[in-house]
């Protein structure tokens, strides 16, 4: 089978089987106080079609025929060190502080993003000079001026 | 009467308060443009500014942001396909499209200035013609909303594009993630799984950055960013960026999406974001060309832009005429009357003329100030395309962070936005639309809350609906286009 | 003698350096966060940032309003109650955080806090109906109730104090169907559109639709009437019309996250106090915006006077089914 309709077919079943899930929770969902009716009949509702459109899909996707092609088509490396990055980044807002999570995050997204033929050291000082400025000015203009707190570190704050 | 309109529209001629108006539209514009920061944001951050002015400059700077972060929107909706507020939505869908082609210059200009005409209209309602909308708006209980929002919903059958179930799926899947949390009515706990966090689920804004911006961040690093960029030629562009006859083309479009626009604004509940989705579709349904939607026609476009903005004058409406706000942007601006001393209701007009009056003429003012600024920046917008990706895009990332952040202080809502990211990065990859899933999220708790509500008003009783004419119109519409739609589907698979 | 003299020097040294210690100045954080669990724009935001501004001139740090809003403000009490103890973070909230105790949405009360002191008080909400129904007093609604039970539609917000009222008055014998409408302005748009018949609203929300004839105050839920000669106004409140059970004082507080340090708390206590009591500029804002009156109870007053509250919710049944 090709990738294109391999990939197709998991994600339709990965949506079918969380429809499942929530159709399982939404059953023990309580109808819920004094003044409500119901609040357990549009959580079944919404469930059960939501089993049903993705029994439809996965039906349709079986039916469509395959294209064969074999190649992924996409940077795993880079998308997959991108995920965690991005899940680095929001863990730690709280641990660093807004201001040097930020500084992080930009240089190692840019190096990440940057095309191989383009990783020149013009460049790179570019990245860094940017992963400094842009997080202290976005401090400056929204902590400082519009009072808008950031997440404040443990360690740096 | 009309002296305390003459002399109302006059004072805002002063020249503080036209200042303030032109701070407000450039910071306005400035947030609304951002993906992550919005006008709601603005005119929060902006309320403890104005408890030391005069309560008309005060309202005045208030409605600027409104106005310029309404509209702002579309800057990066069409420069970066992320809207940089919820209302431009549908405007990435025709607006992006275009930009990728060289005419980016020429969507800009397109969108700035039927924001503006949108909003001209909308303030041409609230001048002449808001009390009796108003009284209209008053009738809407929870059988109509109920109606309504059912109908608005059926839209989602014409936005699934080529594969129905997919589209039909991402609606269902949005109105199901709005479920999350505890319910508004009935105060029952629903898909939490025993967390905590879960308890107020999901919000509008994280989920918007999240299927926009965190996802296109992910989509890049996927498909990688070339080193030779094929050069986009930016197309000349002549005056605002379109000719005399796509204008009179236009006009039908406008009225009506304007229309679309004010109504849905006016309904205390829906607004911008609601509205520019809405006046896609329709506009597409009616239109004769309706497959070239979402390949970079102006149609859609005109759309989406005229009517979020027309929705702030729409917005206003019940919040001058009743002192009942249509939004979160009017409900502050609300707060910032009524610490100045002056609740609106219906008394508003006559107690207080001048200042009503002169709200109206910043809201003009703003308006004119809108259309000026954001025309001479098209030159500075254009040049945003410039930046290398793998700049720009982490630096609107840490961007959204704030915005994802500031909006209600708690981390919960930035892990939503990645979440949601990471589902929109697989919608995109595989081709699942977008917009019925927003629409689902957004209309879904107010079908749900006016249904439960309506129950309980009735005794239980679903057929008392039907009393209400308009709930009886609308209800019946939205089962009429399901029965159609599911019809035609049987006969494209037949085929 | 040099060696007794250097020690005693030494001796004094310490003496000295161990009282700077005692009675060393609070450390307080460089920002401090007041959480309010509203939106901005609303009556509560308002009195809290009207804190922050004054607060932030008097005591050394930079007090700054954050709105966390949801599940009837049981998001931001929540938060606070699990912040940092360290003096940076302080609740500014009112009466609702023990209705979402009644209620269930929390399992907490102010024994989760290090408690300060009461900060302000809400004229309360205006008890307000129809005037096509020809209803003109709070005995009139009694007795029309009595007569024609169960029809006429009172709105709440399930979980909020508007419900707890309502519960209250059909405890106490008003045969009202209550309806949840949403919220404040929800409600307004309810009541005017002709949808439900009773609301409990803000006084400046109706002000002119009372005006207009088109609405009737009844009365005021909260502790106190509310009369104000200049503007004519004069409105009893529930409990003195003949019925005690019903009432729901309006209180306004800080609080900080428990075992935060007593000597910060108290240091904050007694600003809060001056200004309440002393600044004129304070008074008139909060009167002007809002008809409130300067109010202030210090830590253990508030926490008496939060006890009674505490109880009179407990008389009425806030989470079950009718």
């Amino acid at each position: 089978m090709g990738t294109k309709k391999l990939t197709e077919l998991i994600v339709d079943t990965f949506l079918l089987l969380v429809g499942v899930v929530l159709f399982i929770s939404a059953r023990g969902i309580d109808t819920g106080t004094a003044l409500g009716q119901g609040s357990d009949f549009v959580p079944k509702l919404c469930t059960g079609l939501w089993i049903f459109l993705s029994v439809c899909l996965l039906v349709k996707e079986l039916r469509t025929p395959d294209d064969g092609t074999k190649k992924l088509g996409i940077n795993l490396a880079v998308l997959i060190l991108t995920v965690i990055l991005l899940f680095a980044y929001i863990y730690f807002l709280n641990i660093l502080g807004f201001t040097v999570s930020s500084m992080l995050y930009l240089i190692i997204q840019m190096l990440l993003f940057v095309p191989a033929k383009l990783r020149t050291a013009k460049n790179i000082i570019i990245f860094v000079v940017l992963a400094i400025v842009v997080p202290l000015a976005v401090n400056a203009l929204f902590v400082n001026a519009f009072s808008l707190l950031l997440p404040e570190g443990v360690i740096f704050g | 009467m009309s002296g305390a309109v003459f002399e109302g529209l006059i004072s805002v001629l002063d020249p503080m308060t036209i200042f303030l108006c032109f701070l407000g539209v450039v910071i306005g514009i400035i947030f609304g443009s951002i993906p992550g920061l919005t006008s709601t944001m603005a005119v929060a951050l902006c309320l403890p500014l104005t408890y030391g002015m005069s309560p008309l400059n005060g309202i005045a700077m208030l409605i600027a942001l409104y106005v310029g972060g309404t509209s702002g929107g579309l800057i990066s909706a069409i420069l970066l396909k992320i809207p940089g507020t919820p209302s431009s939505v549908a405007t990435t869908f025709d607006g992006a499209p275009m930009a990728e082609r060289g005419e980016a210059g020429k969507a800009l200009g397109i969108g700035i200035f039927y924001s503006f005409l949108g909003t001209v209209l909308s303030i041409f309602a609230l001048i002449f013609i808001a009390p009796q909308l108003a009284k209209v708006a008053l009738k809407f209980g929870p059988q109509e909303y109920f109606a309504i929002c059912l109908f608005a919903l059926t839209m989602i059958g014409s936005m699934t594009g080529n594969n129905v179930w997919k589209g039909l799926l991402a609606g269902v899947i949005g109105i199901t993630f709005s479920l999350f949390g505890r319910a508004s009515v009935g105060s029952a706990l629903r898909f939490t799984f025993g967390f905590e966090s879960m308890e107020n689920g999901f919000s509008q804004l994280p989920l918007m950055i999240g299927l926009f911006a965190v996802a296109e961040v992910i989509v890049v690093a996927a498909e990688g960013i070339s080193a030779d960029k094929a050069q986009i030629k930016e197309a000349k562009m002549r005056g605002f960026g379109f000719s005399v006859k796509e204008f009179i083309e236009q006009i039908p479009n406008f009225i009506r999406s304007s229309l679309i626009g004010i109504g849905i604004g006016i309904l205390p509940g829906i607004g911008g974001a609601t509205s520019n989705i809405i006046a896609y579709t329709v506009a597409q349904q009616r239109s004769k060309h309706p497959e070239k939607f979402g390949t970079g026609v102006i149609d859609g476009l005109v759309a989406s832009e005229t009517s979020n903005n027309a929705s702030i004058g729409g917005a206003l409406i019940p919040m001058l005429t009743l002192g009942i706000p249509g939004d979160t942007v009017t409900a502050i601006i609300l707060g910032g009357l009524t610490l100045h001393g002056i609740t609106p209701g219906p008394l508003l007009f006559r107690n207080s003329g001048v200042l009503v009056y002169g709200v109206f003429g910043a809201f003009i003012i703003s308006t004119i100030l809108m259309l000026i600024v954001e025309y001479g920046g098209i030159r500075i917008f254009t040049k945003v395309l410039e930046v290398p990706k793998y700049i720009l895009l982490p630096v609107v990332l840490v961007l959204c962070i704030v915005g994802t952040y500031g909006t209600n202080h708690d981390m919960f809502d930035v892990w939503t936005a990645l979440f949601f990211g990471i589902i929109g990065y697989f919608m995109s990859m595989h081709k699942f639309p977008k917009a019925p899933m927003i629409l689902g999220f957004v209309l879904g708790p107010i079908v749900e809350t006016n249904l439960l509500r309506g129950l309980m008003y009735t005794d239980g009783n679903f057929f008392e609906f039907f009393e209400s004419p308009i709930a009886a119109v609308f209800i019946g519409i939205s089962v009429i286009v399901v029965v159609w739609t599911i019809i035609k589907q049987l006969r494209k698979t037949a085929a | 003698m040099k060696k007794f003299v250097v020690v005693l020097l030494s001796f004094v040294l310490a003496v000295m350096l161990l009282s700077c210690v005692a009675s060393a100045d609070v450390s307080w954080p460089k920002n401090v966060e007041i959480v309010v669990p509203a939106g901005a724009g609303g009556d509560t935001d308002f009195n809290a940032r009207l804190f922050a501004d004054k607060l932030s001139k008097k005591l050394p740090p930079n007090f700054v309003v954050s709105n966390v809003n949801g599940n009837g403000g049981a998001v931001g009490t929540r938060r606070v109650k699990d912040a940092k103890k360290d003096g940076g973070t302080v609740l500014f909230y009112h009466t609702a955080l023990l209705v979402n105790k009644h209620c269930g949405t929390t399992n907490y009360g102010f024994e989760e806090y290090s408690f300060s002191c009461i900060g302000a008080e809400n004229i309360g909400n205006v008890l307000t109906v129809r005037s096509k129904l020809g209803i003109k007093t709070l005995q009139e609604l009694y007795d029309y109730t009595k007569a024609n039970p169960n029809k006429l539609k009172m709105a709440a917000q399930t979980g909020a104090t508007s419900y707890a009222i309502a519960m209250q008055m059909k405890a106490a014998g008003f045969d009202l169907r209550v309806v949840d409408a949403g919220s404040a302005a929800d409600r307004l748009a309810a009541i005017v559109g002709g949808h439900v018949d009773v609301i409990l609203s803000a006084y400046g929300s109706v002000k002119d639709y009372i005006e207009e004839g088109d609405l009737i105050a009844l009365a005021m839920d909260g502790e106190n009437d509310f009369v104000n000669e200049a503007d004519k106004i004069d409105i009893k409140a529930i409990h003195n019309q003949g019925y005690e059970t019903i009432k729901l004082p309006f209180y306004y507080f800080f609080a900080f996250p428990k075992d935060t340090d007593p000597e910060l708390v108290q240091a904050f206590t007694e600003a809060v106090k001056d200004i309440v009591e002393n600044d004129t500029e304070y008074q008139g804002k909060i009167y002007g915006s809002y008809y409130q009156n300067p109010f202030f109870k210090d830590t253990e007053e508030g926490l008496m006077i939060y006890s009674d509250i505490d109880e009179l919710l407990g008389q009425v049944n806030l989470t079950g089914k009718l």
